[in-house]
């Protein structure tokens, strides 16, 4: 109950203070141009006091007593991944990046199965070829990795 | 995993720069012809159609069309104007747009930054009025403007748009002042113009003429001298007195310091694409209306609205800093 | 119109859009079967993948997925209690212990048969109603458009979910957004922060496959579910099911139909909340009310009949007005943009036959149910529940990042999307609505734009929003569903009050 009602306190104090930031950020700009934006960012920093003091007040009904991440460890784990796997694929191709991050993020979120992970794999990266480039003639960034290890042609 | 970047890094640059000094049996590789605009706009359509019969004109080159929306255009020519002079990167630009977004914004490109190339299609801006308003005439419009001035709504795709400065153009060309309202796109200003909430409204003539033709607004006049192909019947703003050019001119650029020898292969695909009787039926049943101009000229036009509007800006810029 | 409407059957009839609604439906099916992903999922995904198809043949698609979808969330609501989609959760109620009984083939086809009679009626109200509609928006002008997006805006703010506040703030943190880049009226380039990638302001294509796709992803990641669903648990009956009632069942069908168009119409509400007003309705007005939830086919039939009569029902302000009315619906138009297809009256003058085909689809489509789903595609489309979701979603991470690059072929887009997907995922664990939020993004412009363009036409005067009676009246609707939340905070005082005095 209390962690509830501790979670919207720092909620609303976030948006007290983002939509301070957002007031300097617009108060640069000529009238004309941020009179819409000004009116925006009053309204919200006028509701988020609202919602700040209500949260200070009482608590919420709680509906879900779950905690706020479900598991913070493989929620971190699964952003960088596909952080790692949006920098790599314009770099590398869209297909070998794919055919390596779909086995790779199951296994290190906890599914082990090996034959499953690499048929999943085969399957969906000749599927999505067949259906984007074949079918579909679309132009996806050249495959690095294997033009250089098959010499062009890829 | 650095080390595989850096690694992957390196082999796509080996493999960039393999053809680079190959010139005079340009092209030997993939030529990327970038548009600075979303698939399905006037100028990807262009792109579009054009690309094999350029292919086809420059012995057997390999094109391909890649859309860099972005900034009105601008992102895609910040990028074309830092790429690699070789001939590999070209973009299709669109004047006045090419100029327009040098003015009020943070875009750090010049027209300096290209070597120009043929062009395919010179569009002029028209005038369209509401059914239900007295003009007529190029002459009806400009003598109610001097009578009442900032009085008659003009509207028009937003400030520092090509719309928006081919207003500012006619006003200072004939000495008047409209009030012109900016409206998100070419659409809701025909809505509004069509609505009855606004008098007039600029924009091209091939989207002007066709409400023109169903009677669903009344187009007075286009922003040139001479009278076009598409649409002879309608009067030009050149033929009232006033001294107007402005449209929509697209062609092909490449980044400052591609060799003259690739410059002129490019130029001369343009000039035999534009001979070709059927990119020439193509283009008649999407209304393009085909203009071909050399390097020098293109060159010469872009500087000419450069200078224009710098002249502009410097007595009145248009957009508040 | 009638040339338009000849026009698109004939252009409908080609292979390719045959099959992009067959395979738009099946995919439907599928998507709105495997809980946790929906029909907003669904769509976000295949938006983006979809551009470069000609018009038709993407809409086709969508047309086929949304109607598909509806009747898909049916399917492990009936065999085992879990809702595919929100909007099926009424469907549980009758449906689920009608498997018990052993009567789950009954069901599914109860509901299946309901979904397409809802979907269709739905189409027809949308064909019959949008073109004239469309004519009257010509006299529309600014003040018009300003006051028809803020109604558009407050009342999914104020009537979707449970909290006002916590909706309007979401719908402003998407007004922010949407302001961001070139103003139209000055020129002059806003929260751009030096990028040239933001001088068009956001795309919203990346805003709605960040919020609706990725924190799901991001959900499935946490959870880890390594198993699908066993197959033994699914209890399909063979040739235990009872005759089928549909004589009993038309009545249900009109009654739910016209709910659901009705709140397809209105903003603020979707598929889910229509289902549960007919479930209520056709509760309410049976004989025998004590049958309800203990597995009565008229439960399920009004259940699904009413969530998928909501469907087309929600393209009528989205298509002649540009003003979606659900999450959904807004997916649908930024599709259309996608498109290069801008809503209002110059869709049904210059797309004609575009839009007229993409209304039949959205007919075509829900008849396609009959013919889909049937037994044995059902009996196939149940396997959908084996995938193990830790493998699901890499794929979905695939796809998204496969239709955004192939747009802009920008990667800033891409890193923005894992931005707004983080920042989805906070709304969502704080439980802010995030349909608002992406109403924010879309009407904001429109909201801003048609304000000021009404102050430059009336030369700075205010009044001017409220000279036409059309503006008055809307801006009258806009004050009384503002008072929504103050009228239901005092009744429900009331009702305090009644029990401790």
């Amino acid at each position: 109950m209390q962690r509830l009602k501790n979670r919207d306190v720092i909620c609303a104090a976030v948006l007290v203070l983002f939509s301070m930031a957002a007031w300097m950020q617009a108060i640069a700009l000529p009238a004309r141009a941020s009179l819409f934006p000004r009116l925006e960012i009053a309204l919200l920093f006028g509701l988020s006091v609202v919602y700040l003091v209500r949260s200070l007040w009482r608590a919420q009904p709680v509906q879900s007593a779950e905690p706020f991440f479900r598991n913070l460890g493989r929620l971190l784990v699964a952003l960088v991944l596909i952080s790692c796997y949006v920098f790599i694929f314009p770099r590398i191709g869209f297909f070998t990046a794919t055919f390596v991050f779909i086995p790779v993020f199951s296994f290190v979120i906890g599914f082990r199965d090996a034959k499953t992970l690499l048929l999943g794999a085969v399957l969906f990266t000749v599927s999505a070829w067949v259906v984007f480039v074949v079918l579909l003639g679309r132009r996806l960034p050249p495959e690095a990795l294997l033009s250089a290890i098959f010499g062009g042609g890829a | 995993m650095k080390f595989v970047t850096s690694m992957l890094t390196t082999s796509v640059f080996a493999l960039s720069s393999v053809a680079a000094f190959a010139q005079s049996d340009y092209p030997t590789r993939q030529i990327e012809l970038m548009v600075g605009f979303s698939a399905g706009g006037n100028l990807d359509i262009l792109a579009r159609q054009a690309e094999p019969f350029l292919e086809k004109h420059m012995g057997g080159a390999d094109i391909v069309v890649i859309n860099r929306p972005g900034a009105g255009g601008a992102l895609m020519q910040t990028q074309l104007a830092g790429a690699e002079p070789d001939g590999y990167t070209l973009g299709l630009l669109s004047m006045p747009g090419v100029v327009t977004v040098l003015f009020g914004g943070d875009v750090d490109y010049e027209i300096d930054d290209f070597e120009y190339s043929g062009t395919f299609t010179f569009e002029p801006h028209s005038i369209m009025v509401g059914t239900d308003t007295p003009y007529e005439t190029p002459e009806d419009l400009v003598a109610a403007a001097r009578e009442n001035p900032g009085t008659i709504t003009i509207g028009g795709a937003g400030i520092g748009s090509a719309a928006h400065l081919a207003v500012k153009v006619l006003e200072r060309a004939a000495d008047v002042e409209f009030a012109f309202i900016p409206s998100p796109g070419s659409a809701e200003m025909q809505n509004q113009v069509m609505g009855g909430h606004i008098e007039g409204g600029v924009t091209t003539i091939s989207s002007s003429y066709t409400r023109h033709q169903e009677n669903q607004a009344r187009v007075i006049g286009t922003l040139s001298s001479e009278r076009t192909t598409v649409a002879p019947e309608i009067a030009t703003f050149g033929e009232a007195g006033y001294e107007v050019e402005w449209g929509a001119l697209r062609g092909i650029a490449a980044p400052k310091g591609t060799p003259q020898e690739v410059m002129d292969k490019i130029t001369e695909a343009v000039r035999l694409t534009m001979e070709d009787p059927e990119f020439q039926e193509i283009a008649a049943q999407n209304n393009m209306l085909l203009t071909f101009m050399d390097g020098a000229q293109f060159e010469a036009s872009v500087r000419k609205i450069h200078s224009d509007l710098e002249e502009i800006w410097a007595d009145e810029p248009w957009i508040e800093q | 119109m009638i040339e338009d409407l000849i026009g698109a059957g004939f252009a409908l009839m080609t292979w390719s859009n045959v099959a992009a609604m067959v395979f738009g439906t099946l995919i439907g099916i599928v998507i709105g079967a495997l809980p946790g992903l929906t029909t907003t999922i669904g769509l976000a995904i295949l938006i983006p993948l979809s551009f470069g198809l000609s018009p038709l043949v993407a809409l086709g698609l969508m047309a086929g997925l949304y109607n598909g979808s509806m009747y898909g969330g049916a399917i492990p609501a009936i065999l085992l209690n879990i809702p595919g989609t929100p909007a099926a959760i009424a469907t549980t109620f009758d449906g689920y212990p009608m498997t018990e009984q052993g009567n789950a083939a009954s069901a599914l086809r109860v509901a299946c048969f309901s979904s397409a009679v809802g979907g269709f009626s739905s189409a027809l109200a949308l064909l019959l109603l949008a073109p004239p509609l469309s004519l009257v928006t010509l006299a529309f002008g600014p003040p018009e458009y300003f006051w028809i997006a803020t109604f558009g805006l407050v009342s999914i703010a104020v009537l979707i979910g449970g909290d006002p506040i916590k909706g309007m703030i979401s719908a402003l943190l998407g007004l922010l957004i949407s302001s961001v880049g070139m103003d139209t009226v000055t020129g002059r380039i806003r929260f751009s922060f030096g990028r040239l990638e933001l001088v068009d302001g956001v795309n919203i294509v990346v805003v709605l496959i960040g919020l609706f796709a990725l924190p799901r992803v991001l959900q499935m990641a946490e959870d880890a579910v390594t198993r699908g669903v066993r197959v033994s648990d699914l209890k399909i009956g063979r040739g235990q099911s009872t005759p089928f009632p549909i004589a009993h069942l038309i009545p249900t069908w009109i009654r739910s139909s016209v709910i659901g168009i009705m709140v397809g119409i209105l903003p603020g509400a979707g598929g889910n909340i229509a289902a549960f007003l007919s479930y209520n309705e056709a509760k309410r007005s049976d004989r025998d009310p004590e049958s309800f939830g203990k597995g009565n086919p008229k439960g399920v039939a009004a259940a699904e009949a009413g969530n998928s009569s909501d469907n087309a029902a929600s393209m009528i302000p989205t298509l002649t007005l540009g003003v979606p009315g659900n999450a959904i619906a807004a997916l649908i138009m930024g599709g259309l943009l996608v498109h290069g297809l801008q809503p209002g009256p110059s869709l049904f003058r210059d797309n004609g036959e575009i839009v007229y085909g993409f209304v039949l689809q959205m007919m075509i489509t829900s008849v396609l149910l009959f013919a889909l789903g049937g037994m044995i595609a059902t009996r196939i489309f149940a396997q959908v529940l084996r995938v193990p979701q830790v493998m699901l979603a890499p794929m979905i991470v695939a796809l998204m990042c496969l239709g955004l690059y192939t747009v802009n072929n920008s990667q800033f887009e891409l890193f923005m999307m894992i931005g707004f997907g983080v920042f989805g995922y906070i709304l969502m664990r704080m439980q802010f609505p995030l349909p608002p939020l992406i109403l924010g993004v879309i009407l904001g412009g429109m909201a801003e734009q048609n304000l000021r363009t009404a102050l430059l036409i009336s030369r700075g005067d205010w009044w001017h929003l409220l000279a036409s009676p059309i503006s008055k009246t809307i801006a009258g609707l806009v004050v009384l569903v503002l008072l929504v939340p103050l009228y239901r905070h005092v009744r429900e005082r009331q009702s305090e009050a009644l029990k401790n005095g």
